[in-house]
């Protein structure tokens, strides 16, 4: 039987293949679960204490991410709220960087796509996908 | 990564073996020769020798100054920013690193290429945006191109080197030993923007960008078909189209056997 994981934290199992559906249960980061069915792009999924229900298979991925992928947690992308991560401006080392090596001009543009992207809420991201029928938002 | 299993798994989604009394059989193969396309095929690490996150966003702002400058700025054109920007960020949703914050742009030049660096930047021109046909065929140059951030490519380019530890240090703020640094970041600009990656780093970003579009809700074989419209309107043209890449014939023929 198929095991893959899961590539986020505190990801929902739903009662059916359908994120508006009841949660049966949440899984955590790398946890590895079993695969009992498929149908379309979505996957009923058994974990080892015993918990199961269905996950968008984009949700899961075949081999182990890293711990390392931990680092990214709470950096604005993870959930359907809206986007935590305030603009908080290129890094400083990269400013220096970009002195050093006459590029300081592209500074202000790369902070310009920072911020630009970051008031772009989760909860428009969702929008666009249910206008779009994409992900787990295909059948809302 | 098991390539061999993520093989697999896309040709299974590809032929779209969807029923429920499949289930056990959902992940095995489905009769076609995987051994023939990952024949040769490095397996590449995902890890980035200890890279954390501060210091791969240090690394990667650099790194995208010196593509914003060395590609003509960026195009802020709010409809078309905004076009790029929500179709990246649904596909980064199910990448190999879904809750990194993701930034996209589009580079103000009418060459054909995208680029990518650590920490989430994305970059792809404008003279490509003008040249796809659909959002399947962007969001497979999208999703190849966060495939090389979530597989952390570049970042294995200074792992390897002799100056990580060096470039981690000035990331972190307790070293000054900038020329250590400048050199590293040399070493990922150079490679993205002049000697590109090894070919199969390249078909690997091909395959991974592939299932993610396909994950995500785009056609499968979006890159693939884009690249085919290049090959024929501008396939003589390398200088212009792709020109950090393999040659399109070759990823045309890999992404072929995917699909």
């Amino acid at each position: 039987m198929a095991t893959l994981y899961s590539k986020k934290p505190d990801l929902a199992l739903y009662a059916e293949k359908s994120n508006a559906s009841a949660v049966t249960g949440k899984i955590a980061f790398q946890e590895k679960v079993k695969v009992l069915a498929t149908e379309g792009r979505w996957v009923k999924v058994g974990s080892s204490n015993g918990k199961s229900g269905w996950v968008y298979s984009g949700n899961l991925s075949d081999d182990k991410p890293p711990d390392e992928n931990k680092n990214d947690f709470n950096t604005g992308n993870a959930g359907d709220v809206s986007t935590a991560t305030a603009a908080r401006g290129i890094d400083e080392t990269s400013k220096q960087y970009a002195s050093r090596n006459h590029v300081g001009n592209a500074v202000e543009l790369v902070e310009w796509m920072e911020s630009f992207n970051d008031k772009i809420s989760t909860t428009e991201v969702v929008q666009y996908m249910k206008d779009h029928k994409l992900g787990e938002y295909a059948g809302s | 990564m098991n390539r061999r299993n993520f093989l697999r798994n896309l040709t299974l989604g590809s032929l779209g073996l969807a029923a429920a009394d499949s289930s056990l059989h959902a992940f095995d193969f489905g009769g076609i020769d995987v051994g023939k396309v990952v024949e040769g095929g490095t397996k590449m690490a995902s890890g980035a020798g200890g890279v954390g996150l501060k210091q791969e966003m240090a690394i990667g702002g650099s790194v995208a100054t010196k593509i914003v400058a060395n590609n003509n700025g960026l195009l802020k054109t709010p409809e078309a920013a905004r076009r790029i920007a929500l179709l990246g960020k649904s596909l980064a949703r199910y990448s190999y690193r879904p809750t990194l914050n993701f930034r996209f742009a589009i580079m103000d030049t009418d060459i054909v290429n995208g680029f990518s660096a650590p920490g989430g930047y994305v970059f792809i021109s404008r003279g490509l945006v003008e040249a796809v046909k659909n959002d399947d065929q962007l969001a497979g140059v999208l999703a190849h191109e966060i495939s090389h951030i979530t597989r952390r490519h570049a970042l294995q380019i200074i792992s390897r080197g002799q100056f990580v530890s060096g470039m981690v240090d000035v990331a972190s703020g307790s070293s000054s030993d900038f020329a250590q640094f400048d050199v590293g970041i040399d070493k990922v600009t150079n490679t993205l923007m002049e000697k590109g990656f090894d070919p199969d780093i390249e078909f690997e970003a091909d395959a991974y960008g592939a299932k993610l579009a396909y994950d995500t809700g785009f056609a499968k074989n979006g890159l693939l078909e884009f690249l085919k419209l290049l090959k024929v309107s501008k396939g003589g043209d390398h200088e212009r189209v792709f020109s950090t890449h393999p040659p399109l014939s070759e990823r045309i023929e890999k992404l072929a056997e995917l699909s």
